[in-house]
C-alpha cells in the first residue's frame, strides 16, 4: 500500500523540533547516567524490572487513528517508575536523574531490538515518553509530602488517597504537556498549522492517554503492597485494551482500502479514464496537506476525491471520454449532486457528501464576492480533477505546464487562487523530482 | 417467560429462588460490611450499565466482571452474592424482566460459591484483603476468578441449552473460550482494585481502575461504529452500482444473506462469516465492466458477447484486490461461476479445487436469482427453486452446499424478492437474460457453454 505509507510518513515525519527533542533527551540521559553512577543506584533490582517492562512495552506498539504509533505499556511503565515511592512496604527514593536513566535505558533497549528486527523505531515518539515520565517525576516529587519516600509504607496508608489525587493531578498536567509537545513537534517548520495539529492530537491521543496515565498511577500505588508482581498484573488489562485499539485501527484501514477499491467502479464502468479517481485523490491530498488541513479533514478529502465522480453511475450514458471538464457546467453540477446523494445514503459520510456536492461550484460568480460557504476541500477537488482531466496519465512537463496555465486562466472565477497556487507548487515539485530520475 | 420450554422455565425459577434464599439469609449475617457492599454495588452498576455493541459475538468487554471479582476478594461471600444481585437487577439492558432477574441471580450464586471457595483456600487474605501477602495470595485469587467465571458461564450456557434445545458443548464452544481471555484478563483489575481498596486509596481507586476498562470499552464501541459505517458504505455503493447496471435490485444483499445463512448451517467461524458477507455483497461488482446493453440483451448471445460476460468475476476480483481484509472473499468473487464438474468459468476449476466461498456463493446466487421476479418471468416458489438446486447438485453445485442452504431455508425461511422490478413480458420471447439462473432456457444454457449431455440431464 503505497498510499498508506505516504500517510504514515506525514505523521511521523522528522521535523527540526523532533530532532532537537531526540538529541536533548539523549544528552540529558547520558548526563543523568553519569550523575547516578556517581551517587549510586537506588534499588537496582526495581530499576532493572522497570527497564525490562519498558523495553518489552516498546516492542508492543499499536497504531492509533491517523497512523500514530503508541506504546501504551512502555508509556505507563515509564510513568509508573516516575511516580514510584515504595516497593513491598519499603520506601524507594530514586532521584529524578535515575528515573531519566532507567526510562531512557528501557526505551533504548526496545528501540535497539526493534532496529535489529528491521523495524524503524519512531525516535521522537520514544523521546516524548521519556520526557513525560521525567516531568511527572519532577512534578510529583516537588509536591508530594517529603517523608513519603523516607517513612515505611505502613505509616502512610491513611494518607494514600491524597497521594493518589496528587498523582492524578500530576498525570493530567503531564498529559496536557505531552499533547502540546506532540503538536509542536509535528508542526515545527510549519508554524501556521499548530492550532490544527493540536486539535488533531487531542482528538487522537486523549483517550489512550487517560488509560495509560491511570495505569501508571495504579502501578505506583499498588507496588508498595504488591511488590513487583504489580508489573505483569497491569500489563494484561492494558494489552487487552491495546487489542481493542488494534481492531479499531484494522477496520479503519479496511474502510479506506474499500473506498479506494470501490472508487474504481466508475473506471471499470467506462465512465471516466482509468486511474482518474486515484490520481485526483493523491493530488488533492498533497494539496490539502500543503494547505495545512487536519488529519481528519485529509481523510474526508481523500474519500471525497476518490468518490467525486460516483454520480456518473446515475447518468444514462457515460460522458464521452469521461472528462467532466469538457461538459456543460449544468451537467457537471448534476453529476456532483447525484454523487452526493449516493454518498449520503451511507448515513455516515455526510461531510464527504457535502464536499462532493459542492465540487462543481465556481469559486465566485461574475461581479459577486467569492462564496465562502464552499468547503476548501471542494475547491481542492475541483482544481485537482480539472488538472487531471487535462493531463491524464501523461508525465510530460509540457502537458503539465499547459494544464497549469489553463487553470491559472480560470483563477479568480472558476478556481480558488490559493488552491491553484498551492497545486502549482505541488505539481511543479513532482515534475522536477520525476525529471531528475533518469528514464 | 411463557415463550420458554417447561424445563427452562423450571430451571430459571429454581436459580432465582436459590438466589432469593441466599440474599434473605445474608441479611441476618453480622459479618457483612454493608457500607462496602453499597459502595461496590454502585461501582458495579456504573461499570456494567451502559450497553456497548461491539459487533463481536465472542469478544466483549465484561466491565462488571472485575468489580464482582474485587467484591469476592474484599467482602464476605454473603455480601458479594447480594451485591451481584443488586447490581444486575438495575442492569440497563433492554431485556425481559425474567432474563435480568435470572442474570442477577446466577451471578449472585456464582459469586457466593466462588467467594466461599476463596476463603477456604490456603493463602487467601481474609475479609477486607488486609492480610494479603504477595505472591502467596495469587493462586487463591486465580482459583476464585476461574471458579466465578466458570460457574457464571455454566449457568448461562445451561439456560441457553434448555431454551434453545442445543447441546451444552455447542453452546460452550460458541465463544466461551474467547470471553475467558478478556474476562480473566480484565479480572486482574479486580485484584488491583482490592489491593488499593485495602491500601486506603478509597473511591479514587475506583476512578483509576475504571479508566482502562472504560477506555477499552470506548475503543470497542468505536470499532463497532466504524464497522457499522463500513457495512453501510459498502451496501450503499453496491446499491448505487445496481441502480445503473443491474436489472436486479437488492440481488447482492440477498445473495450475501443467503450465503451467510448457508455458512452458519455449516458452522463457519465468525470472522470468516463476516468476510463471506462482504464476498456475497461484492460478488457481481465486476459486472460494471460488462456493457449494459449486453446484460439486457434480448437475443441469443454470440461468442464474443458471452466472453465479455464471462469476464465479470475476474473484473470483480481485480477491483477488490486492494482490500487486504477480504483475502478469502476475493477468491469467492473470482470463482463464483465455477461448476463442481469443472465446466464453469473463469478457470474451469472442479470439485474441491473451487474455493469454499465460491461454492457457497454459487448456490446462494442461483437460489436468489430463481426466487426473484425477472422481467421475463415471475419468481419461482422457494420449493421449486429448492428442487432445481437439488437437480443440479453434483454437476453445477456442491452437494454439501445445496443441502446446507436447503436446511437453512427450511429452518429460517426465505424472504424472496417477489416484487416485480419491471413489468412481466411474455416468456415466449425469452432468451437467456439471467446468467445466474441454472434453470434458464436451453438457448441461454447453450450460450453458456453447457454441453448437450447436461442439457439432457436437466430435461430428464
Amino acid at each position: 500500500m503505497v498510499r498508506s505509507s505516504r500517510a504514515r510518513r506525514a505523521i511521523t515525519r522528522d521535523t527540526p523540533l523532533g530532532h532537537a527533542l531526540i538529541a536533548g533527551v539523549l544528552v540529558a540521559a547520558i548526563a543523568a547516567f553519569a550523575t547516578t553512577l556517581h551517587s549510586g543506584f537506588v534499588r537496582l533490582d526495581v530499576a532493572c524490572a522497570f527497564i525490562a517492562l519498558i523495553g518489552v512495552g516498546e516492542l508492543l506498539q499499536v497504531r492509533l487513528p491517523g497512523d500514530r504509533p503508541a506504546a501504551p505499556i512502555a508509556a505507563s511503565g515509564a510513568l509508573g517508575y516516575g511516580l514510584l515511592f515504595a516497593v513491598g512496604g519499603k520506601p524507594v527514593a530514586q532521584t529524578t536523574a535515575q528515573v531519566l536513566c532507567v526510562v531512557a535505558a528501557g526505551c533504548l533497549l526496545g528501540s535497539v531490538v526493534q532496529t535489529a528486527a528491521g523495524r524503524r523505531p519512531r525516535l521522537s515518539f520514544v523521546a516524548r515518553r521519556v520526557v513525560a515520565a521525567v516531568v511527572a517525576s519532577i512534578a510529583f516529587r516537588a509536591t508530594a509530602p517529603h517523608n513519603l519516600t523516607t517513612l515505611p509504607f505502613a505509616q502512610y496508608k491513611q494518607d494514600l488517597r491524597w497521594v493518589a489525587l496528587l498523582m492524578v493531578a500530576v498525570v493530567a498536567l503531564v498529559g496536557v504537556i505531552d499533547i502540546i509537545v506532540a503538536a509542536a513537534v509535528r508542526s515545527s517548520g510549519r508554524a501556521a498549522v499548530f492550532g490544527w495539529t493540536l486539535r488533531d492530537e487531542v482528538g487522537a491521543g486523549a483517550g489512550l492517554w487517560a488509560a495509560v496515565g491511570a495505569t501508571g498511577i495504579l502501578t505506583a500505588l499498588a507496588t508498595p503492597s504488591m511488590q513487583l508482581y504489580a508489573l505483569p498484573t497491569f500489563c494484561v488489562p492494558l494489552l487487552l485494551t491495546q487489542f481493542a485499539f488494534r481492531r479499531y485501527a484494522a477496520i479503519r484501514t479496511t474502510y479506506r482500502q474499500t473506498i479506494r477499491s470501490l472508487s474504481r467502479v466508475t473506471e471499470v464502468g467506462g465512465y471516466v479514464e482509468d486511474g482518474h479517481a486515484h490520481r485526483v485523490s493523491v493530488l488533492a491530498v498533497a494539496v490539502g496537506r500543503e494547505l495545512g488541513l487536519a488529519e481528519s479533514e485529509i481523510v474526508d478529502l481523500e474519500y471525497a476525491a476518490l468518490l467525486h465522480d460516483i454520480g456518473q453511475l446515475s447518468l444514462t450514458d457515460p460522458i464521452p471520454g469521461g472528462s467532466t471538464l469538457v461538459v456543460a457546467p449544468v451537467e457537471r453540477r448534476r453529476v456532483a449532486e447525484l454523487g452526493a446523494e449516493v454518498i449520503k445514503t451511507t448515513g455516515v459520510l455526510d461531510r464527504v457528501a457535502e464536499i462532493v456536492a459542492r465540487q462543481a461550484d465556481p469559486y465566485r460568480r461574475h461581479r459577486e464576492a467569492p462564496d465562502e460557504k464552499i468547503p476548501i476541500e471542494s475547491r481542492i477537488i475541483k482544481a485537482a480533477s480539472a488538472y487531471d482531466d487535462l493531463v491524464g496519465a501523461s508525465r510530460s512537463p509540457e502537458v503539465s505546464a499547459d494544464a497549469l496555465e489553463r487553470l491559472r486562466l480560470g483563477m479568480a472565477y472558476e478556481y480558488d487562487p490559493r488552491v491553484v497556487e498551492t497545486l502549482t507548487r505541488v505539481v511543479t515539485r513532482a515534475v522536477e523530482r520525476s525529471s531528475q530520475i533518469p528514464a | 417467560m411463557r415463550s420458554l420450554p417447561a424445563a427452562a422455565r423450571l430451571y430459571v425459577c429454581a436459580v432465582i429462588a436459590a438466589a432469593a434464599v441466599l440474599c434473605s439469609l445474608a441479611v441476618f449475617r453480622t459479618s457483612v460490611a454493608w457500607r462496602d457492599v453499597a459502595v461496590l454495588a454502585v461501582l458495579f452498576w456504573i461499570a456494567d450499565s451502559a450497553y456497548v455493541d461491539t459487533r463481536m459475538r465472542f469478544f466483549s468487554v465484561s466491565t462488571g466482571f472485575p468489580l464482582a471479582l474485587s467484591a469476592i476478594l474484599l467482602i464476605d461471600p454473603w455480601g458479594a452474592g447480594t451485591l451481584c444481585l443488586v447490581g444486575a437487577v438495575t442492569y440497563a439492558k433492554a431485556r425481559p424482566w425474567f432474563k435480568r432477574l435470572f442474570n442477577g441471580s446466577q451471578m449472585a450464586i456464582s459469586a457466593f460459591a466462588a467467594g466461599s471457595l476463596y476463603h477456604t483456600l490456603p493463602g487467601s487474605a481474609g475479609a477486607g484483603f488486609t492480610n494479603a501477602r504477595f505472591p502467596e495470595v495469587l493462586p487463591a485469587v486465580l482459583v476464585a476468578g476461574v471458579a466465578f467465571f466458570v460457574l457464571n458461564n455454566f449457568f448461562v450456557a445451561y439456560a441457553i441449552k434448555l431454551s434453545a434445545r442445543v447441546s451444552l458443548i455447542s453452546v460452550w464452544w460458541g465463544g466461551v473460550g474467547e470471553i475467558a481471555v478478556s474476562s480473566l484478563g480484565y479480572g486482574l483489575i479486580g485484584l488491583i482494585m482490592a489491593v488499593l481498596w485495602e491500601g486506603g486509596v478509597g473511591p479514587v481507586a475506583a476512578l483509576l481502575v475504571l479508566a482502562p476498562v472504560l477506555i477499552a470499552r470506548w475503543a470497542f464501541q468505536q470499532y463497532g461504529e466504524q464497522h457499522k459505517a463500513y457495512e453501510a458504505t459498502v451496501a450503499s455503493l453496491i446499491r448505487a452500482v445496481e441502480t445503473k447496471d443491474y436489472y436486479t435490485r437488492g440481488h447482492s444483499e440477498r445473495v450475501s444473506k443467503a450465503s451467510v445463512m448457508l455458512a452458519e448451517q455449516l458452522g463457519m467461524r465468525e470472522d470468516r462469516l463476516e468476510m463471506l458477507r462482504y464476498a456475497g455483497m461484492l460478488h457481481d461488482v465486476g459486472k460494471l465492466g460488462v456493457p449494459t446493453k449486453l446484460l439486457q440483451k434480448t437475443g441469443p448471445l454470440d461468442d464474443t458477447e458471452f466472453a465479455a460476460i464471462k469476464l465479470h468475476p475476474t473484473r470483480g476480483f481485480d477491483m477488490v484486490n486492494g482490500i487486504s481484509f477480504l483475502d478469502e472473499a476475493m477468491l469467492g468473487i473470482k470463482h463464483h461461476h465455477e461448476r463442481v464438474d469443472g465446466l464453469g468459468y473463469p478457470d474451469g476449476l472442479a470439485g474441491n479445487d473451487i474455493p469454499e466461498f465460491a461454492r457457497i456463493i454459487a448456490v446462494a446466487d442461483a437460489f436468489d436469482s430463481m426466487t426473484s421476479t425477472r422481467s421475463y418471468r415471475s419468481a419461482r416458489s422457494v420449493e421449486s427453486a429448492v428442487q432445481e438446486l437439488k437437480r443440479w447438485a453434483g454437476t453445477q453445485f456442491d452437494v454439501v452446499m445445496v443441502d446446507a442452504l436447503v436446511a437453512a431455508v427450511a429452518v429460517q425461511g426465505w424472504d424472496a424478492n417477489v416484487e416485480p422490478t419491471e413489468e412481466i413480458v411474455d416468456p415466449g420471447v425469452l432468451v437467456f437474460r439471467d446468467h445466474d439462473d441454472p434453470s434458464s432456457d436451453l438457448a441461454g444454457a447453450a450460450a453458456f457453454g453447457y454441453r448437450p449431455y447436461e442439457l439432457q440431464a436437466e430435461v430428464s
